[in-house]
């Protein structure tokens, strides 16, 4: 099947090569004349074609000596340098040839050869479409793909002039420069243009397709060299969530919203052409506390980042593309400049932003004393206890500090005629607000392109990221300092009178763990490809890319004797590492041709390896010799040593064509092929095509709204795949175990020899929008997903000694909305500007096996059932506290008269109704002033942490909401009463403990001024600019935890908004700034 | 020219990656190639035993229910789900029933495909295939026995899971289950060899059709039994504590082995000890169990600290604590109960019963009365047993449940898991 279409379409190419639709490349003229009249070589042009010349005998000296000897050339390049030579002008209308005066006297001048490139004046980015043309000529050409332009022009003319839509027309003077290098500026003020997209580039004008797109400067907005936080709020159709305040912690990242049960729904994440790996590596279990791919990439170095959205954006990436796409693309130096360097600097300091109020020690004592009572049973502390009890520890406090978070970057940019650069190094220290936490981060790359001849280009683009991050346990565990700190009663004291950690309570001393239990994470990156552009012919080009994303990620962690866990083991250790490594070898040939300069084609083909190996080794040891001593070599027990290996490998062929008629009607065919070493022969390919049209209806003659500069309209239609399931399902196998020291074998499943592909197929329509000299700019999109034949463990009757088998089933959509809209409200003295982003996604499963429901997932009890979101929170709803008794009634659903779990319903929706951003940039003179909003609307967080620390049960703090439970018959209150036994199970989950998640912040309030006198001009500084920022300032929120952005399972697809003693966020306040040379 | 170049060179590159997406798994076994040998058959016949290690099954909820689950003891730790044992209130959706359920069948799976392999084996003597198909069987037996006493009625599967088919299986009345445990008993009786008590072994064999017996109430049988197993050559241990320190001792006929590494220990340590000591306390030792004690049991000393906390499992560091699933002393009890419940000799019945308590440093009990005497079995064998896992079968097998825990008889089985009823067609 493969063979068969590639080399169908490998002559469709080289066929389209020599395909007559336009008059210059159809006839192939010989001529050769000797020392005769003019008028002959006419004749001869007249008799070898069926054009006639026209012509006035006054004008044209027909009879005039001329040689002209040429094989096999086409008739438009014939005129060209023969006629011009003479500065004969011609024109060709219909079948005729008219000539006209020459300028001059008759002399034959070689003409020039003249070549170049086309980039946008402001950053640099190659410009494909632009008319290369002599003014009042026909002479002229369009830029390709990658910008770059050859004419022939006669020497007499001086000017060549530039010209696209929507930026202002160039002129330059030709003189003698053969290379020349054009920069055009927009029209009018707007965002950058030039979008990068699935393996090409496209103006934004004549985009179809749905994509978001932002550029360097909008991304550096908060200055957070994180790339995820600085995209939040910013782009249409993503949902970001921040999950916790863990220093260098993963967020979660959604392209139109959740389209997977189990087969990953992480967005696919490219660099430079390159993907990455999106996994994480940690094989220490730490919940929200683990790192993704984008996790080590800074946003200093990159340009741009487009998110593909829609299926004729993401089919060309097949099998990847069911989560959507983010393409990230980092700075590259310009040619002929001077070398620039920039250094920004920025010192913050940041603090807890909320902490849970808790009892202090005589409120707790009393709590615990009434709960006692209400057993049946006698208090726990006596009167002189309570009154005389002088420890009072504010756990949280102690455990939380003010944490300084740095960063600095250098970078050098510039380039020769064929050469360019661009070399960057940053410092990112990060100290957490818990004690004991902290990530620093070193990002270096080097960005060069080398023009080595005229059809060849080179070029590299290298990172080498180095990462350590210090953590501590997370909330799972009964040894993370958040969770102790939060729980721990304040009845005990911190420390003993010798100085030593106190550790009689309950829950081990946060503090203790925090300052004892070591656990870092080590991590060095290497992302890089290189590559060759080479130009096969006029129109056809062959770009070969190498890739690799190398990651060596190591875990150290210890816990001495003396602190309570290590003490368990005498000291316990772990060491893990994973050297994993994905290579990329990438072919594609794309092919640009115009005709008429009205049809502009462009098709792309290619075909694509790509292997992933991971080695990981795990080892842990206990019983230390001394509690100084942190490596395994130290440990008498080694209770675990592993090692293993996963692959993966898939080949891809792909293709595109695009079209596009008088830059008014596009429309863009796309189809990738993916084969895959997860699936079984029987369905190891899959096919994804997909299309898209679009109208720019603001181009059409009939179109008369003056106050309307643009307006495109755009469908799209398409599938795409999903893979992401973990290897091998598709046999069965047996796996290995020990018993009393010999090993031992066993079934790990059913086999499914028919697995495959999860398909998305994606319907998208787009409005764009610009009004009064686009001083408003509105992109608006509708889309619908449905997600079939989807990777989930069908359960099977337990019984059978297995609890499911992988197969396709269900179904999953996603259905929503995306509104940007950027206005320029005041443009004078003062500049105001807004950018809005509205998204909202409706997610439904739509089928599971049977229908069954699957539940109970997480600590949120969270639920998969048809007809409703992924993920819904499924409990008892509570009706509030009985005054006569205490306890809490829940509503019997089924009026059967006991309370069971027939008695449950769907309580919450983790998932919001809208979110989005809001920023306004507000200018004056040499100040700047920017805040930045976002918000999230309709989404409810289950408080798990709420449910220890509002049970009035078991050995937790309670916070000081419980001073208010019900404590006598009449009491009205929503607290239940105290009681450890909790007969009535208060405790259960229910709606008690659901909330309304709803937030609007203020992410970063940010006021800048340039400095612009004398002082920085003697320096020869080209911009010197200072700010002050405020991040995290306030949450508008009901939510009673400590951030509703919270969730305990970081990026996980079904456990999502549900809080259990998760690191807080922390406020910063951040001082900084800019010099450029 | 230049195109066809690399037009070739394309298709060079296209047939030659075809093994590109031909991978082979790397800690695992294509299943067509697992079985095949004599070796093989005893690797998965170790996988069976791996299987009782289970956390939900021998590995911690098997005392969890019956202990947490009875008058023995109390959630005192931080699991929530815990507590619906120790109300006697456990839910359908109750994560933890649905792994007590699922870890004996997985172990029924592994034993049925082992079953199958062993009777299709090639190479392998008579003698010796009975021996091993005895051994498989008694595992089955058990697993069965456990399951049926903690759900009563269940899906009787003899046959292994190769495929998606035929997975429906309904319930089968509780003598059903009984008939077939009986069943592979009978052929395993007296085929096996082995004497190492980390396996099965004869006396394991005759030690589960003694208590089959005694479940069903054909004391004659399990009398017969249990004659068998007290006149072989295991001894009670002079010392009740060394039960818990000398693995394989001369009492322990049945044994789970656990080691520390890290894929092979149990959590049992950590849920018994408290937090002071690095543990959970999650399985609390009722104040009742302990005041119910004699002042001078020593039985009593496995009980610490000012708040107690069990120390039986006390290999918090390495988790490596092995568990009993049949000792000695079990067999005096129940030989006793048995003898008692048909108005047996009372000078045989008394003796039994002061094996055991003189075992534990107290003295001796003399009475004629067949109540009383099945009254002071009770309590011996709470004390003998607390947090062995025994108390709730006992209590109900004696149907004394009502008394003791003040449940119904509704209330004696767990529910089926919502897991298996939500995917099993013929069980709702």
């Amino acid at each position: 099947m493969t063979l068969k279409h590639l080399t169908g379409l490998l002559i469709v190419i080289f066929w389209f090569n020599h395909i007559n639709l336009y008059a210059d490349n159809s006839d192939s003229l010989s001529i050769n004349i000797e020392n005769k009249p003019l008028k002959e070589l006419l004749s001869e042009i007249e008799k070898q074609t069926d054009f006639t010349f026209v012509y006035s005998n006054s004008e044209i000296d027909v009879g005039q000596t001329i040689s002209y000897n040429i094989i096999n050339e086409s008739l438009i390049n014939i005129l060209n340098e023969f006629f011009l030579a003479y500065n004969i002008q011609f024109q060709i209308i219909e079948k005729h040839i008219i000539l006209q005066k020459p300028e001059q006297g008759l002399s034959y001048q070689h003409p020039q050869k003249v070549s170049g490139i086309v980039k946008t004046k402001l950053d640099s980015f190659p410009m494909p479409g632009v008319n290369v043309f002599i003014e009042g000529t026909l002479i002229g050409t369009i830029t390709r793909e990658d910008g770059t332009f050859e004419l022939s022009i006669p020497a007499s003319y001086e000017n060549l002039t530039f010209s696209f839509i929507g930026y202002k027309n160039e002129e330059v003077k030709i003189a003698n420069n053969k290379n020349i290098q054009i920069f055009l500026s927009e029209e009018t003020k707007e965002i950058k243009e030039v979008v990068v997209v699935g393996y090409g580039l496209e103006n934004s004008i004549l985009l179809s397709s749905s994509v978001s797109n932002i550029k360097s400067d909008f991304i550096n907005i908060s200055f957070t060299p994180d790339v995820p936080a600085s995209l939040k709020g910013k782009l249409t159709g993503i949902y970001i969530n921040q999950n916790s305040g863990t220093p260098g912690g993963a967020n979660t990242l959604r392209i139109r919203g959740i389209s997977s049960i189990t087969a990953g729904a992480d967005p696919l994440y490219i660099i430079d052409g390159v993907p990455l790996f999106s996994r994480d590596f940690s094989q220490i279990y730490f919940n929200g506390q683990s790192v993704n791919s984008l996790t080590d990439i800074t946003t200093i170095d990159i340009e741009s980042i487009t998110i593909l959205k829609d299926a004729s954006a993401t089919a060309i990436y097949g099998a990847r593309g069911s989560n959507g796409v983010m393409l990230i693309t980092t700075k590259r130096g310009r040619n002929n400049s001077e070398t620039t360097l920039q250094f920004n600097s920025k010192y913050g300091v940041q603090q807890v932003a909320k902490t849970y109020n808790m009892l202090d020690a005589k409120e707790f004592m009393q709590y615990k004393n009434e709960a006692a009572i209400n057993d049946g049973g006698v208090p726990i502390y006596s009167e002189s206890e309570i009154n005389n009890n002088n420890i009072n520890t504010n756990w949280q406090n102690n455990l939380y500090q003010i944490a300084p978070i740095q960063n600095y970057d250098l970078s050098f940019s510039g380039g020769s005629q064929k050469t360019n650069y661009f070399l960057t190094a940053s410092y990112l220290q990060q100290d957490g607000i818990v004690q004991g936490t902290d990530y620093y981060r070193i990002n270096t790359r080097v960005n060069l392109d080398h023009q080595y001849s005229e059809k060849l280009k080179i070029g590299t683009s290298l990172a080498v990221i180095k990462s350590e991050n210090n953590r501590k346990e997370g909330d799972q565990s009964l040894n993370g300092p958040v969770p102790n700190a939060i729980a721990l009663p304040p009845t005990f004291p911190v420390y003993n009178e010798d100085g030593t950690y106190n550790d009689d309570g309950p829950l081990a001393n946060p503090i203790s763990i925090a300052n004892q239990h070591i656990n870092t994470v080590y991590n060095w990156r290497n992302i890089g490809n290189l590559y060759t552009d080479y130009k096969l012919t006029k129109n056809l080009a062959y770009k070969f890319k190498v890739g690799i994303d190398y990651i060596n990620f190591r875990e150290h962690t210890y816990d001495p004797p003396t602190a309570r866990q290590g003490a368990k083991y005498n000291g316990l250790g772990i060491e893990t590492t994973s050297e994993a490594l994905k290579t990329l070898v990438s072919n594609i040939l794309n092919f640009n041709k115009s005709f008429n300069n009205i049809h502009h084609i462009n098709i792309l083909t290619g075909y694509e390896i790509e292997k992933e190996k991971v080695s990981s080794t795990f080892m842990r040891g206990t019983s230390f010799a001394s509690e100084d001593l942190e490596y395994l070599i130290s440990a008498v027990e080694k209770v675990s040593a592993d090692a293993f290996v996963e692959e993966f490998a898939m080949n891809s062929f792909l293709g595109r064509i695009k079209y596009n008629m008088k830059n008014k009607y596009l429309g863009t065919i796309n189809a990738r092929v993916d084969g895959s070493s997860k699936f079984s022969k029987n369905n190891r390919y899959g096919f994804f095509p997909s299309g898209d049209i679009a109208w720019r209806v603001s181009e059409e003659d009939f179109f008369s709204f003056n106050f309307i500069n643009r307006l495109k309209i755009r469908a799209s239609y398409g599938i795409t795949g999903n893979d992401k399931i973990p290897n091998f399902l598709y046999i069965s196998r047996f796996g290995t175990s020990e018993y009393a020291n010999t090993s031992a074998i066993y079934p790990i499943n059913i086999s499914n020899p028919d697995l495959k592909w999860e398909t998305t197929r994606q319907m998208n329509l787009g409005l764009d929008l610009s009004l009064f000299r686009n001083r408003i700019q509105l992109t608006a999109d509708y889309y619908r997903k449905k997600t079939e034949d989807l990777l989930l463990e069908k359960p099977i009757p337990v019984s059978s000694g297995f609890e499911n088998i992988t197969a396709n089933i269900g179904k999953i959509e996603n259905i929503g909305f995306e509104i940007a809209l950027k206005t320029i409200n005041i443009d004078k003295k003062l500049i105001w500007e807004s950018h809005l982003n509205i998204s909202s996604n409706q997610n439904k499963v739509t089928q599971l096996h049977n229908n069954q429901p699957i539940e109970n997932i997480g600590r949120g009890y969270q639920r998969i059932e048809v007809g409703e979101p992924i993920g819904i929170f499924y409990g008892y709803n509570s009706l509030g506290v009985d005054p006569s008794t205490g306890d809490i009634v829940f509503e019997d659903i089924n009026n059967d008269g006991i309370i069971d779990i027939n008695d449950r319903k769907k309580i919450g929706d983790p998932h919001p109704d809208y979110y989005g951003g809001f920023l306004n940039s507000l200018s004056y003179k040499n100040f700047n002033l920017q805040i930045f909003l976002q918000f999230s609307y309709g989404n409810d967080v289950f408080n798990a942490t709420r449910r220890y620390i509002e049970s009035m049960k078991g050995i937790d703090n309670q916070t000081t909401d419980v001073l208010a439970r019900w404590q006598e018959p009449g009491d009205i209150t929503d607290i239940p009463r105290a009681t450890n036994a909790d007969p009535n199970e208060n405790n259960r989950v229910s709606s008690r403990f659901i909330e309304d998640g709803s937030y609007l912040k203020i992410k970063s309030i940010k006021l800048s001024y340039n400095i612009n006198n004398k002082f920085v001009h003697n320096l020869n500084l080209s911009e010197f600019n200072l700010f002050i920022m405020g991040q995290n300032l306030y949450t508008f929120t009901n939510y009673s935890g400590m951030d509703p952005e919270v969730n305990y399972a970081g990026a996980d697809i079904i456990r999502t908004g549900v809080e259990f003693f998760t690191y807080p966020p922390a406020k910063i306040y951040s001082a900084g700034l800019t010099i450029k040379f | 020219m230049k195109p066809t170049v690399i037009f070739f060179i394309l298709i060079f590159i296209l047939t030659s990656c075809k093994e590109l997406l031909d991978l082979e798994t790397t800690d695992s076994i294509n299943s067509e190639n697992a079985i095949e040998t004599e070796i093989d058959l005893q690797k998965a016949i170790r996988g069976c035993y791996d299987a009782l290690q289970a956390d939900n099954y021998y590995g911690r909820m098997l005392i969890v229910a019956n202990e947490i689950g009875s008058d023995n003891a109390y959630n005192g730790g931080t699991i929530l789900e815990f507590a619906q044992f120790n109300n006697n209130n456990v839910q359908e959706d109750n994560l933890y029933i649905e792994g007590m359920w699922f870890t004996p069948y997985v172990a029924i799976n592994r034993c049925n495909t082992s079953i199958y392999y062993a009777l299709r084996m090639k190479n392998l003597t008579e003698d010796k295939k009975n021996e091993y198909l005895a051994e498989l069987y008694f595992l089955r037996a058990l697993n069965y026995f456990n399951l049926s006493r903690l759900f009563k009625n269940i899906p009787l599967i003899l046959e292994p899971t190769f495929s998606d088919n035929n997975l429906n299986v309904g319930l089968s009345d509780q003598n059903v289950i009984f008939e077939q445990i009986l069943s592979d008993l009978a052929f395993a009786d007296n085929k096996i060899n082995n004497n190492d008590p980390y396996f099965a072994s004869d006396l394991a064999v005759k030690t589960l059709l003694a208590k089959v017996n005694l479940e069903i109430e054909d004391y004659i049988q399990a009398i017969k039994y249990a004659d068998h197993i007290l006149t072989s050559n295991k001894k009670l241990l002079d010392k009740y504590e060394s039960l818990f320190t000398i693995p394989k001792n001369t009492e322990s006929i049945f044994e789970l082995s656990y080691t520390e590494l890290l894929s092979d220990r149990n959590r049992l340590a950590e849920y018994c000890l408290p937090t002071s000591l690095g543990g959970r306390y999650e399985i609390a030792p009722e104040k009742s169990l302990l005041e119910s004690f004699e002042p001078n049991d020593t039985r009593k000393n496995l009980f610490l600290g000012e708040i107690p906390y069990c120390n039986k499992y006390s290999n918090i560091t390495s988790g490596d604590d092995n568990v009993y699933i049949f000792r000695l002393a079990e067999l005096y009890l129940l030989r006793a109960e048995a003898r008692a419940k048909i108005n047996g000799n009372l000078s045989l019945i008394r003796n039994d019963i002061n094996k055991i308590r003189n075992r534990a440093g107290l003295t001796s009990i003399y009475s004629n009365s067949y109540s009383e005497l099945l009254q002071i079995i009770e309590t011996e064998r709470r004390h003998e047993f607390a947090f062995e896992g025994h108390r709730r079968f006992d209590l109900i097998r004696t149907d004394r449940a009502t008394d003791i825990l003040g449940i119904s008889e509704n209330n004696y089985y767990f529910p089926i898991p919502l897991a298996e009823i939500n995917s099993n067609s013929e069980i709702d």
